[in-house]
């Protein structure tokens, strides 16, 4: 399997850069927004402490490290780890 | 471009939808059987759906020129229902020679519980004893990680399958490594919300190079697209990429799988 620096890709980084900039300025606006929303809420103070609101921050860390993969390791932060004592455990 | 979307349920579509898939390019479909958005009650209401499956919709899709093909099994959410499961995988036999059905599916798990496992591993005993080829839904969101793993080590505990003749769907970025290493096919849905978009679907694809990777629609009576793999066509063409790769995936990977199953019998665009 190619790693994720072996790309099929036909466009150079900056075409990508100048066509998604746009979109993921919105995005990040939306993130931004959404943020605020919860701190100015009513109980915005302690939603600190949430797993939720803790795994938005290590899923924002993920978005702005220089490591590649960023798509894969937000996929395993939102996923349950596996387990692999599940046979044994559902004993089948 | 001819394309074939490999996973789509056309039960929940309107006759509109064959009309524009045709004009899309569409040529063929399969459609696996799945949960109707209700947990339906006796096998007589399997039996009938399957009929609609292998009767009904296979003359839908001919009056548009599109070659219908299907997958039976009980749903991995009714599977808690193991009693009117196992009833199910026993009737399913009376149908595996009707001319369009290619194999079972699309078998999986839910929410990764014991009673899935177990109907699981029943659906694939039933795969083995006929020698069908298996198409397999994944789990959603959080489930997705563990459940695709499980999955994974079921399928190879038994040693009569053959990962060729298997597809396990729904991949994303955290998921397709595994299924494509362990050497099965893999699927990527395009769905508006979950799921993938086109534009991840081609990161995949770029990332990967398309070998026994397909893209289909999933289409259903939810917030879906039946049209989401021309999405997908147009994005990679944007993207400057080759019309041999776009067809790769499209096109004739879905042909090389369906052709593990002995029913296929594909006429191509003359």
């Amino acid at each position: 399997m190619p790693s994720s620096d072996v790309t099929l890709s036909q466009q150079d980084a900056q075409t990508i850069l100048n066509e998604s900039y746009l979109e993921v300025r919105s995005k990040m606006l939306e993130i931004a927004a959404a943020l605020d929303r919860m701190q100015s809420a009513p109980g915005g103070d302690g939603l600190g402490d949430s797993d939720k609101r803790i795994q938005l921050d290590q899923a924002i860390e993920i978005l702005a490290s220089d490591d590649p993969d960023r798509a894969a390791r937000l996929q395993f932060l939102f996923s349950r780890p596996y387990d692999a004592q599940w046979r044994e455990k559902m004993e089948l | 471009m001819d394309y074939i979307d490999p996973h789509i349920h056309m039960v929940s579509r309107i006759t509109d939808d064959y009309e524009t898939l045709a004009r899309m390019g569409c040529v063929a479909i399969s459609e696996p059987a799945f949960w109707a958005g209700f947990d339906r009650g006796t096998v007589d209401g399997f039996r009938d759906y399957f009929r609609q499956l292998t009767e009904v919709e296979p003359r839908r899709a001919a009056q548009y020129g599109i070659q219908h093909y299907t997958w039976l099994c009980i749903n991995a959410k009714e599977a808690e229902n193991v009693s009117l499961s196992r009833d199910v995988i026993q009737m399913i036999p009376e149908f595996l020679d009707q001319p369009n059905v290619l194999g079972i599916g699309e078998i999986g798990l839910n929410k990764n519980t014991k009673n899935e496992a177990t109907v699981f591993l029943e659906h694939l005993d039933l795969a083995a004893k006929y020698n069908q080829p298996i198409l397999i839904h994944t789990p959603h969101l959080e489930d997705k990680y563990q459940g695709t793993r499980m999955i994974l080590d079921m399928l190879q505990s038994d040693t009569r399958l053959d990962a060729d003749r298997v597809l396990v769907d729904h991949v994303e970025e955290h998921t397709i490594d595994e299924v494509l290493d362990r050497g099965f096919w893999a699927g990527m849905t395009l769905y508006p919300v979950t799921k993938c978009t086109p534009q991840r679907a081609a990161d995949m694809i770029e990332r990967t190079g398309g070998e026994r990777l397909l893209a289909n629609s999933a289409g259903d009576w939810g917030p879906s697209k039946p049209t989401a793999v021309p999405d997908l066509i147009f994005e990679l063409r944007r993207r400057g990429h080759s019309e041999s790769l776009i067809r790769k995936v499209v096109y004739e990977n879905p042909l090389e799988f369906f052709s593990r199953s002995k029913n296929f019998n594909f006429n191509p665009r003359a």
